[in-house]
């Protein structure tokens, strides 16, 4: 039977339709499917057209719509005939590429084509949305989109590859082994230029040509026998087109020194126009040893530059884990000081590694056969290698020396495995602050060797430069194979040093891919997401020094985030994995280390910045907005010395770039009174409690000052109350993930203790009632809580025994041991005990505060003494 | 007791300052001679120099566990006032230039001879010559 009624609403529907229809195809951004653009059958693929929740119609894709992005357009005709192109001009069509032959058109709407339009054109047969391009499934595919989830965002709708960005690599080489080279690769080895045909571009994991702005370190000279370079960059360049496809690549060799890696970053960073490679976004993995901890070195000088310009960089966070020690320099002998003039090494001036009551001068450093390490120290002084630095020189001179002994060089210096002395302080021609020592242990078995540093001249507390800073060095270790330390003096500071803890730079922690969400996260030591046991601890460090040497105190807080490493490449690293994990073991090297979690990250930046363009600092913030928080082994709970704000996050980012975040609000800390010597946290929260608390400043604002003994815990932030009594107010300035900035003031106060105290009256004879009165206790800040306990004899029995006034039964004879203990409303204590002695024959005794009188009392007090019984103790809790 | 605890402690005193750094004679320490050849030359460099007539430069570097090779030894040169004039009077037959930045007075570059290191020192805008620590 038919359905009359269902007829009936399809012509219903249909007269309802068709002026809407009208109306849609009359604008130029908005399409349905109607006569014309029929959803099946039409014209227009319906990858152009997308239903609305709202008007059950069909339009653009909404994120088309939203970003004003050209859309490129395949389009089939039926003829294609010679005015075509003239025609799709005229009607606002970018005609990229016109057939005759195909009878096919690419092209892109301008702004003010219509689709609908070129549908009614009898030419055209059918127009398709150009879904892009990706690769030939290159020989190595990463992970790396899936865990950082570019793959989100280079699919459709957003469809974004890096398209007209460069993403410029500096690292050590590109095309210097055979992992790279081939018999048509052009050009020569270590001869900049335009690079093609490789074997990883062959394979399609690189694009088909790439900028080689310079290649010519270590191996290129024909006087050596150097193996050359590892070819990182390549493999860096691997993971960047992994993830942006469509972004061009530059590469430019660091050199072998200091200077060269600072002119291959200005070179990358210089526009094409200007003839430098014109990048869009700078990613290193390089640091050279002699760069600054205190101050911006001459790398750093350029890396800020080149954000200054516009264009973000991105620099490995480091693999060195927290095999650094920071500390105040701290002599050994105070009172013991080398004459200048002597010119003698006596151990007297060295550095006391701990606290122990004589101190330790030497660092116990074991290092099993085949293993090696070098150690840079540096302190708070300025640098004359700047070159804007004429006539700040340093003024102390510290000296490191690696012995075989723990005694002192001696007079010919056979203790002596290696020795840093330049001489620093008070030379125009001064060394910069910074001393080195290496050593690597060839014997056959584990050798223990002993660190020192040495005070040669300058002041040894403050520094000459401010009178409030103390005299502080760090000490990094670069290590090969293993090295021990000793367990009481463990290294734990930050290893991370030169450019990328300059200002503005993207610092980049790795964590392995398959830690993340979007695989096996509970692989690692804990269940949750770990970071790579080796990526450098950063956290809030000073920097001292401006460029020309002058004091200027400021902090930066290192790493920014996280991104993955252990990805495959064609030819870099070692093949990773068991059996059937994710895939692995696939045959493929796995590259590991933060060098392969920056150029991940870079290539975020990249399709962020195909999508809009922002500055260094705009599109850092939307990084760190986005963000993951890392939590794991090492990784704190929020923001972390390990990780930063957390993991890259690209589907995140692109919507924190499409609708940017708002700031949130701090919620107060709520003014305390707080017990002595009790550990205060200060939790600092959000009201958007995804939201993380990035860095924070605690400024002293009056009372007892404690912003040096405030410490950073996984939850916010603590410290230790000093004696009762003191109070406290501090500002906090906080800056969360977003870089939003909150305030707020806080009042401390330390209460006072309790004081326990009582009387005792009755008669003190077997068969009568002692009474117990602890009225006299007391707190300043608040009510007590009271606590009678018998100490002996066990069997007496004490009534109200939690009030003020309690009493008991006196049930024997000898000596009896009664305890108050009082407690405030912070939970501190104070006990004080009273002993008393029944004696067979009856006498008074004294009250515990008051004197009694008569023969009764001295004969009561003799026998208590005879008992040997203390007759009032008290003692304090906490 | 408390006697025979002070006793043992006041030995471990005297044993552990005997031992100690803190008292040690100053005669028997080892003495850090004076930069003085050139204070332009790092320690390394200065100890370097002292080869000169015994050994050749490259055979005295690797004596001293210098990366030094064929090319030569690699320095990390500061300057100060150079200009381009003064980058183009570092010219030598021992010296191969790898880098030269006048806004960052640096120069980066491999000595092979004694001679082209004293020809390095002579120059007035030349600060402070050190081995490159490498990366």
């Amino acid at each position: 039977m038919l359905n009359v009624n269902r007829y009936l609403k399809y012509i219903v529907c249909l007269i309802i339709l068709m002026p809407i229809n009208s109306i849609m195809a009359s604008d130029k951004n908005i399409y349905k499917a109607g006569s014309v653009l029929t959803k099946k059958g039409g014209k227009i693929s319906n990858k152009l057209l997308t239903k609305r929740p709202s008007d059950k119609q069909y339009s653009l894709a909404s994120s088309t719509e939203k970003t004003n992005k050209p859309i490129l357009l395949d389009v089939m005709f039926n003829s294609v005939p010679a005015d075509m192109e003239k025609r799709l001009k005229s009607a606002d069509f970018d005609v990229l590429a016109l057939s005759e032959k195909y009878k096919r058109g690419s092209i892109v709407m301008g702004p003010t084509a219509s689709l609908s339009e070129l549908a009614t054109w009898s030419e055209v047969k059918y127009i398709n949305k150009e879904l892009g391009r990706v690769k030939k499934s290159g020989a190595a595919t990463s992970r790396a989109p899936e865990a950082l989830k570019s793959n989100l965002i280079t699919a459709n709708p957003h469809n974004l590859s890096g398209a007209g960005q460069v993403v410029g690599i500096l690292s050590d080489s590109f095309s210097h082994t055979s992992g790279m080279r081939d018999a048509d690769t052009t050009p020569a080895k270590c001869i900049k230029g335009t690079l093609e045909n490789s074997k990883s571009q062959d394979s399609g994991d690189l694009p088909a040509v790439i900028d080689i702005r310079k290649d010519d370190a270590n191996s290129c000279s024909a006087a050596d026998n150097e193996t050359g370079g590892s070819d990182e960059g390549a493999a860096m360049a691997e993971l960047v087109h992994d993830i942006a496809p469509g972004t061009a690549i530059a590469f430019s060799t660091v050199g072998e020194s200091i200077l060269s890696f600072a002119l291959a970053i200005e070179d990358m960073c210089t526009p094409a126009s200007e003839g430098g490679a014109g990048a869009t976004v700078v990613v290193d993995d390089i640091i050279f040893l002699s760069q600054l901890m205190y101050q911006d070195d001459i790398v750093s000088q350029a890396a800020r530059a080149c954000v200054e310009s516009g264009i973000p960089y991105f620099s490995a966070a480091g693999n060195n884990g927290s095999d650094a020690y920071q500390m105040e320099y701290n002599d050994i002998s105070p009172s013991i000081n080398r004459s200048p003039d002597s010119g003698v090494v006596s151990g007297n001036d060295f550095h006391k590694w701990n606290d122990d009551f004589f101190g330790q001068a030497y660092l116990k450093i074991t290092v099993p056969a085949g293993s090696s390490f070098s150690a840079i120290l540096q302190w708070n002084q300025p640098a004359l290698s700047n070159p804007t630095n004429i006539v700040n020189i340093p003024k102390i001179d510290l000296d490191l020396f690696l012995l075989s002994n723990e005694e002192a060089p001696d007079t010919n210096g056979s203790n002596v495995l290696s020795i840093g002395i330049e001489d620093q302080a008070d030379l125009l021609s001064s060394a910069d602050p910074i001393e080195s020592v290496d050593y690597e242990n060839t014997e056959l078995f584990s050798k223990t060797v002993y660190l020192a540093i040495d005070h040669w001249s300058g002041n040894k507390e403050n520094i000459p430069q401010d009178d409030g800073t103390a005299l502080e060095f760090r000490l990094v270790f670069f290590i090969k194979g293993q090295v021990g330390f000793p367990e009481n003096i463990k290294p734990t500071a930050s290893t991370m040093y030169g450019h990328s803890n300059a200002e503005g730079i993207i610092s980049v922690a790795a964590v392995p891919w398959y830690e993340t969400d979007a695989f096996y996260k509970a692989g690692g030591p804990t269940l949750e997401v770990d970071p790579e046991y080796f990526t450098a601890q950063g956290g809030r460090l000073n920097k001292y020094f401006s460029d020309d040497g002058s004091f200027n105190k400021r902090s930066v807080v290192v790493p920014t985030l996280a991104s993955v490493d252990g990805n495959n490449t064609t030819f870099f690293g070692d093949n990773f994995g068991g059996s059937n994990f994710f895939g692995e073991d696939d045959g493929q090297p796995n590259f590991f280390g933060t060098s392969a979690a920056a150029p991940n990250a870079a290539a975020v930046a990249a399709l962020l910045l195909e999508q809009e363009l922002k500055t260094p600092e705009a599109l850092k913030q939307v990084l760190t907005c986005s963000a993951q928080d890392v939590k794991g082994e090492r990784a704190e709970v929020g923001f972390d010395n390990v990780t930063g704000v957390g993991l890259v996050d690209a589907a995140r980012a692109l919507d924190e770039m499409l609708q940017p975040s708002q700031s949130s609000r701090l919620i107060p800390l709520a003014d305390r009174t707080v017990a002595a010597r009790t550990v205060v946290n200060l939790n600092l929260l959000l009201e958007d409690s995804s939201r993380l608390v990035a860095s924070s400043e605690w400024q002293h604002k009056s009372g007892f000052d404690i912003t040096s003994m405030i410490e950073a815990t996984p939850s916010g932030y603590s410290f230790v109350a000093p004696s009762a009594g003191f109070q406290t107010q501090l500002d906090v300035k906080i800056y969360d993930q977003c870089g939003f900035e909150y305030t707020d003031t806080i009042n401390i106060t330390v209460d006072g203790l309790p004081t326990a105290n009582f009387q005792v009256d009755g008669e003190r004879l077997k068969g009568e009632t002692i009474i117990l009165d602890a009225s006299g206790s007391s707190d300043v800040e608040g009510p007590l809580t009271y606590q009678w306990s018998n100490v002996a004899p066990s069997n007496v029995t004490i009534e109200n025994s939690t009030s003020a006034k309690a009493s008991f039964l006196v049930e024997s004879i000898g000596s009896h041991s009664i305890e108050l203990t009082v407690t405030d409303s912070l939970g501190q204590k104070d006990s004080v005990s009273f002993g008393i002695y029944i004696p067979a024959a009856p006498f008074v005794a004294a009250s515990s505060s008051s004197g009694g009188g008569g023969a009764l009392l001295y004969f009561g007090v003799i026998l208590f003494l005879l008992s040997g019984m203390n007759f009032r103790t008290r003692h304090k809790s906490f | 007791m408390t006697r025979i605890i002070l006793s043992i402690w006041l030995i471990a005193l005297a044993l552990t300052a005997c031992s100690s750094t803190n008292t040690l004679p100053e005669d028997t320490s080892f003495a850090r001679s004076a930069n003085s050849d050139s204070p332009k030359l790092s320690r390394a460099l200065n100890k370097l120099l002292t080869g000169e007539g015994n050994l050749s430069f490259i055979q005295k570097g690797q004596e001293l566990d210098i990366v030094a090779t064929e090319r030569g030894v690699l320095l990390d040169v500061n300057t100060i006032g150079m200009n381009g004039v003064n980058v183009g009077v570092v010219q030598h037959d021992d010296i191969s230039m790898i880098a030269s930045s006048v806004k960052y007075q640096r120069l980066s570059m491999y000595v092979r001879s004694y001679a082209a290191l004293k020809f390095l020192i002579e120059k007035n805008f030349i600060r402070q010559i050190s081995i490159e620590k490498g990366k």
